[in-house]
This record gives structure tokens, sequence and C-alpha cells, in this order.
């Protein structure tokens, strides 16, 4: 059985044990509510500030949709990662390297949780209806690089747990900062490039580009004045950081062996 | 008395364990001081339109949410005593000569103070330190410094009374830690952690100033900034007093109904 | 041809103090205390198919250390660890898909769902395929009288159901060599007997099998050979024979007369002890013979009951790891 049937079937085992559980969509809704809370401070701020220039709250929604929903299906599928502490910790992560598998697909499968959902949809909900409210006509070209940008965007946060779950091998502290990552980098589509300062903007482009799957493909879409083909940069971009944090966490596995728990 | 003490001091020993994590945290909080203040001054420099308080108190704001995020509700700190719950070893709590909620009072103060206490100097500095109009600004005067910082603490007890009200929760509804974990996250947000008060929707204000949550963290960091005058102190207290009394009055009532059902059904 | 061989096997720790108190946990926050802990130091041994070895020490003594390096999952600072002729650490995915392991504190198997689900998961882990999955499944809980169990969610087992199901996992695919971590650890008399019946049984099957315990027991049911480990060193490999002629190598034959004897002596004897009607001769076998003392014993007085026995396994080890303290 390759390797994707497998996670596949992980996946229907977690699916049956949470269906054990009563009322879990009352843990969607908990989930719900929390994701709410993420563009709540940026509502506010729109309906008492109006818009900031041309950009109103509609094209800010799309870009974070975009990262909610990218973002969303990255904790969906690799929700495992988030729990790597405690599966180095407990013994679990031994368990692992028993097995005749990939780590990496182990990691992922160890978890997941239904209600992450609300992410997915809470993103995907976002995107489609700030595209309706700025009347944009999806060509297939435009699907297409939307695609690959949210795939790029899955890329780059999967590297990102990986990055946290690596981490995980050198030391027993939290892995909280990684939200500065993660949360935090789409905490900054809150507000247009433009009229964020340099040195933000900066580490946005550099240190986590989310600006290339986030912002150049939205731009690219609706038509607001960045060169189209810059949108296609998402996948590479997400791709190329994948695999630097692959390679670190595979360091960590090495580290993890030589020197025990 | 002793044993309490003797409780919280063995707790925050223990949060100052994790090295790493300390470094780890303080930066992300300074990150999320910083991120939230261009935010704010993005949105204050560009759009159109109004507040009752001035972009440099609300920046100010935003800052003083970080040193005191952790004295909120929240989920992280009480991890150990959330999943003891979860997985129903609170039958020990009955087997010690020791009151079970006011045990787990003690625990949770120490688990809102612990990291505060560790954030407190990096974040304050880290923000004296940045450059304006994104740092955090000097306070009103040094009375409204001092007097934030004793709302700020008196609000730690309204806080862990709230959290012991969503630990009987979890220990009755025994469908999963959704309602409870619904009651911590809209605790959050109406204690202004996501946003300060002041800027929500005008015809709100007065539901917010008197609504249980904003005395932990949002009216004593309007004090720090001056958006409230020192002389409402007195009455910011007053507020917090009575909620907390009506946290305790209801949490306790919950968490003895719940251990009596424990006795009888058994674990 | 050996299947498991450590040659010269080491392995050390650096593990962090932190002095208690406050002041310790501040200072602790900016500076770290190590000292260095020899897990393993110059082990070697080997093992030849089909063996059912055991594998004892205190506490901390290194015996996980070498589990762990023969399962692949830690590498060794230095020598070299060979198993069906494969370095683990270097080849895991080969070499743990010939290997089950089975750790007595730890499930493998997957909490809220039925039994039977862990082991379907279990089969497309480890790619076995269907017909000869079917086949194992039947034998092994055959054997172990576990059919009841399959559609029963783990967390509904009790232990000592719940380390059938733990077995039953670990050999699901046909691993050459069974490694056990303290496997009868919490369990009822009942359950432990019929644990080491299915252990012999399958190791007469040709299953090599490493068995890690305190229980003492369990060694002397099943070992033929026992390894003893103390501060990461090799102290003794051979059969527990040999081992108790080297260490505690004195029988004791206890007796009852029916009638009270005057105090005695018995040549050849190292001591004898009285208690009322009680008696107990403690001798070294190269010394003296079991029957002539007996004889002896029996020319002084008629006696009610006689008991020849060797000195208490239990004891012998405590014996060893007070040695190595010292």
């Amino acid at each position: 059985m390759n390797g994707v049937r497998l996670y596949f079937r992980y996946i229907r085992l977690h699916f049956l044990s949470q269906l054990q559980y009563t009322l879990w969509p009352m843990a969607l809704l908990a989930t719900a509510l929390f994701v709410a809370t993420d563009p709540l401070d940026a509502l506010l701020m729109f309906d008492r500030f109006g818009a900031i220039g041309e950009w109103t709250a509609s094209r800010i929604l799309l870009m974070y949709g975009m990262a909610l929903f990218a973002f969303g299906l990255a904790e969906l599928f690799a929700r495992g990662l988030d729990f790597f502490p405690q599966l180095v910790r407990g013994g679990e992560f031994d368990r692992m390297l028993l097995r005749p598998r990939s780590l990496l697909l182990q990691s992922m499968a160890t978890r997941f949780h239904l209600n992450r959902l609300a992410r997915v949809i809470g993103g995907l909900a976002l995107l489609i209806v700030s595209l309706r409210a700025q009347g944009v006509a999806l060509g297939v070209m435009d699907l297409a690089m939307l695609a690959l940008a949210i795939l790029g965007g899955i890329l780059f946060y999967v590297g990102a747990f990986l990055l946290a779950a690596g981490v995980a091998f050198f030391t027993i502290a939290s892995v909280e900062w990684v939200n500065v990552l993660t949360n935090g980098s789409y905490q900054a589509l809150k507000v247009p490039p433009q009229y964020l300062p340099p040195w933000l903007r900066g580490a946005i482009t550099f240190v986590f580009p989310i600006l290339a799957y986030a912002y150049y493909p939205a731009s690219a879409i609706c038509g607001w004045g960045e060169p189209y083909a810059l949108g296609f940069a998402a996948l590479p971009a997400g791709a190329a950081f994948f695999a630097l944090c692959y390679a670190f966490w595979r360091f960590g596995v090495r580290h993890y062996k030589s020197t025990g728990s | 008395m002793k044993a309490y003490l003797s409780i919280l001091r063995q707790q925050m020993i223990g949060q100052l364990q994790y090295r790493a994590g300390f470094w780890a945290g303080t930066l992300n909080h300074i990150f999320w001081g910083v991120a939230r203040a261009a935010i704010l001054v993005a949105f204050y420099l560009y759009g159109q339109g109004e507040a009752d308080i001035t972009m440099r108190q609300a920046v100010s704001m935003v800052w003083l949410q970080q040193v005191a995020g952790s004295l909120v509700p929240g989920w992280n700190t009480d991890i150990a005593l959330y999943t003891q719950i979860r997985s129903g070893d609170v039958a020990y709590e009955l087997l010690r000569p020791m009151d079970a909620y006011a045990h787990w009072y003690v625990k949770s103060l120490a688990g809102r103070l612990g990291p505060f206490l560790l954030v407190l100097v990096p974040v304050l500095g880290a923000g004296l330190l940045v450059p304006e109009p994104w740092g955090l600004g000097a306070p009103a005067s040094p009375l409204h410094a001092l007097a934030c910082l004793l709302t700020l603490l008196s609000g730690v007890f309204t806080s862990c009374a709230m959290i012991l009200l969503s630990y009987a929760m979890l220990l009755d509804v025994r469908v999963g830690d959704a309602p409870s974990r619904m009651a911590v996250t809209v605790a959050q947000i109406l204690s202004g952690l996501y946003l300060p008060l002041q800027l929500w929707p005008e015809a709100m204000q007065t539901f917010l100033y008197y609504q249980p949550f904003a005395g932990m963290l949002d009216l004593p960091v309007r004090l720090y900034v001056g958006a409230q005058p020192l002389a409402r102190a007195g009455e910011i207290v007053l507020l917090q007093a009575f909620w907390t009394a009506v946290f305790v009055l209801a949490g306790r009532a919950w968490i003895g109904r719940s251990f009596k059902k424990l006795v009888i059904q058994g674990g | 041809m050996a299947q498991i061989v450590l040659q010269h096997v080491r392995k050390t720790y650096r593990v962090s103090k932190r002095k208690p108190g406050m002041l310790g946990a501040l200072k602790g926050a900016f500076t770290r205390e190590t000292t260095q802990i020899r897990a393993a130091d110059d082990i070697s041994f080997s093992i030849e198919p089909g063996e059912l070895v055991g594998y004892i020490g205190p506490n901390g003594a290194g015996k996980s250390t070498t589990v762990k390096m023969m399962s692949g999952i830690l590498v060794p600072d230095a020598g070299e660890v060979r198993i069906l002729g494969r370095i683990p650490h270097k080849q895991r995915k080969e070499h743990v898909s010939h290997i089950g392991v089975v750790f007595g504190q730890r499930s493998q198997l997957w909490w809220d769902t039925p039994v039977m689900d862990s082991f379907h998961l279990l089969r497309d882990i480890y790619r076995v395929r269907e017909s000869d999955f079917k086949r194992r499944l039947e034998e092994l809980t055959g054997m172990l009288d576990a059919q009841a169990l399959l559609h029963v969610p783990v967390r509904q087992l009790s232990l000592g159901q719940r380390m059938k199901c733990e077995l039953i996992a670990a050999l699901l695919h046909d691993p050459e060599i069974l490694f056990l971590d303290e496997p009868t650890i919490g369990l009822d008399a009942v359950t432990k007997l019929n644990l080491r019946a299915f252990l012999r049984a399958h190791n007469q099957k040709g299953v090599t099998m490493v068995l890690t315990t305190h229980d003492m027991d369990d060694i002397s049911a099943l070992c033929s050979r026992v390894m003893v480990i103390g501060k990461g060193r090799l102290l003794f490999d051979g059969d527990m024979g040999e081992m108790r002629r080297r260490y505690a190598p004195a029988r004791v034959i206890k007796a009852r007369f029916e009638a009270d004897v005057a105090p005695f002596a018995l040549e050849g004897a190292q001591s004898v002890e009285m208690d009322g009607r009680a008696v107990k001769v403690t001798f070294l076998p190269e010394q003296a013979h079991a029957d002539a003392l007996i004889a002896s014993l029996a020319s002084r007085g008629s006696l009610a009951d006689l008991t020849v026995e060797d000195t208490d396994v239990e004891q012998l080890v405590a014996d060893m790891y007070k040695e190595m303290d010292r």
C-alpha cells in the first residue's frame, strides 16, 4: 500500500474515533468562533475608519481569505506536526521509528481534527465572497493561478510546521514562536502592503513569502496593478521554503537518533 | 494557607524551567506588539474615521495587551490542569485534605502570574525601545502607571474565577471541551485582547464597559494611557470585585455539584 | 551465523542538573550543568537465531539503551551493532520490517477504536499480504485466546487483555526477532503464565527473543541464557546455572523434625540454623552432597518435612546489584 493511501487510512481511523464523541458539531462551532476572532480587529477597524486609500474591506479579505484557506488546509492535513513535542516526549516518535514507513507521513497522520475544517470553510467563504464583492470574473488562467497560489501557501505553512516540529528534537520547550511565522504571516495581510512600514514589508516579502501566495496572485486576478506573472511565484516560493524546512527536520531526526530522549 | 503559598511557589518554579520557551514566548509577544501597532497606525494615518482614543494611546494599549495578555483566560498555560480534568483524574482531588476549588484557583493564579512576571520586563523594555509611532509610549503619569499595574493585579482574581467557571463546565458537560473553549474565547475577545474596546462601535461602549471581562485587561490598560481618568480607578476595582464574586459563587456551586455527582456515580 | 551481534558498543549521555528552589530555577534559565552517564560501556555479545535471552539489570543500568540501539532508534557512539546482517540505524525501514518490539508500559494500539482497526492499519503499514495477515491473525489469536477481544475498543481492555493484543500487534508481520521490554509488568499471575507459555511456544517456532525484565520468575521460566548489565557494563553472559554457580552457589535444605532435637553440627555444611523444630542447612554443592547431608539429618531424628532449594533468584540478583554499587 503506497504512502498516500496509507495516509488516508490513518485519517479514516481518526475520523471514526472522533465521531464517537457526540456533539462534535459543537467543537466545530467553538473553533469557528476562535477563527472568527482573527479578522475581528480588521473588520471593526474597517467599520470605524472606512477604507485605506482604495483598499476596501473586500480587497483585504480576499488576501486574508486565501491565506486562511491555505493555512486551514495545511493544518487539516499536517495537524500531527503541531503535536510533535508531545510525540517526542511521550515516546510515540520512537514507535514511528520502528515502523517501515516515512517518518514525515506518520508524523502528519498522527492527528486529525475535524474541527479544523472551520478555517478551511471560513477561508474559502471569505475568498468567494470577496471575489464576488469586487465583481471579478475569473478566466481559466486566473483559476489555475489561484489553485497554484493556494498550493504554494499550503507548502509554505506545512514547511513552517515542520520547522517547529524539528525544533522539538533539540529542546523540550514549546514552539509558540512558530505562531509568529504562521499566524503572524497572515496578520500582516490585514493592511495593504504599501501602507506597512518598509521594514515590515521587507520582512513579509523575504522572510515569510506571504506576498507571493496572497498579494501577487490576488493582484493578478483582480487587476490591482502588479505584474501578472508574479502571481505564479507562489508555488516555487512555497516549495523552496518547504524543502529547507524538511532538510532541517531530517537534521533533527538524525540528532534525535544520536542523543536519545 | 501555607499549603497554598507553597503550591503557588512550586508552580512558578515550574514555569521557569523552560528556558527556550521563555525566549520564544517573549519574542512572540514583541513581534505581535509591533505587528498590531503597525496595523493600527496604518488605519489611523490612512483611513477616514474617528476614535475616542488617539493613535498613540491605541498603540500603547496594544503593547500593554502583549505584556499583560497572560493574565486573561487562555489555554496555553493551564494545559496540565485541563488535561487532568479531561482524563477524569479529578478523583485524586477528592483525596487531598484541601478545598479542590481553592487548590485549582491557586494553581490558576500561578499560571497567570508566572508568565506575566517573566515577560513583563523584556516586552515592556522592547516596547519602550521601538521608535515612534509603533512603540509603547510613556504613561500619562507615574501614578497612572501604578494604577494600571494595581488594577491589572486585582483583575487577575476575576480572570482566575472565570477560568474556574470554565473548568466547572469541563467537569460537568462531558460532551467534550467545546462549551468551555467558547467561553474562554468570548472572554478573550471581550477583554479587549484582540482590539482595545474603545475602538469597537460606539453603540456598544456602555455594554463593553460594564461586562465582566473588561476589567481583566482593557479597563486597567486604559488607566495607563489616561483614556480613563484616575478617579475612575476605584470604580474599576469595584466592578472587578463584583464580577469576581459572581464567578466564584457560580464556579463553586457548579463544581460542588459536579463533585457530588462524581462521588455518587463513581469516577 | 549469529543473528544479533554487538561489538564494543558505547553510548554516553549528557544529563543536565538543576538546583532546587527559586534561585536554582532562575539560574537554570541561563546556565546548565551537565554530568555524563555511561549507558553502554564496551558492550559485546552475540545471539544466535532462535535463542530466548533474558536481559536484566538495575534501573538506569543501560538496558533500554541497548535495546534502543538494537531496534535502530539510537545510534551508538562507538562500536558496531549488526542485526540480520544490517546496521539498524542505517537501514531503518528494512531493519524494522524484520523485528517486533513490545513495550510493557507504552501501547502501540490506537486508543479509541476496536483492536481490529489497529491490526488492519498495521497490516497496511507493514505491507502484509491479506492471506498472510488472515493466517497470522488466526494463529496468534488462537494461541492467546484473544478472539473475543478483537472488536473491543482498546481503552476498554484490561491490562492483561491489552498485553495480549500488543503481542499480536508486534508479531503480525512475522518478524524474526522480538524485543520485549517489561511485558509482564502489572499483570496478574494467570495472565503471566499464559503469556510465558505463549512466548515459549512462539520461540520454539524459531523466533529469537530478547526479554528485558525485572520479574525474575519470567527469567527462570523462560530463559536459559541471561545477560546482566550494570552501570553500562556487561557483567555476566551465560546460562542460569552458571550464574548461580558463580554468584550464589549455596543450596539450602529446609527440614522439620517431629520431636525436639538437641543442637548439632553437620560435616560439610556451611551453616546449620535451628528454630525450634525447624532447621535450615546451607551448603555448597562442591563441598557436600545433598543426599549425604539428608541422611545425616535423618539420623538425628524423624523428619516431618523436607525440601531442597537453590538460593532464591531474586536474592541472587539483589546481591549482584549490591556488588555493583560497591
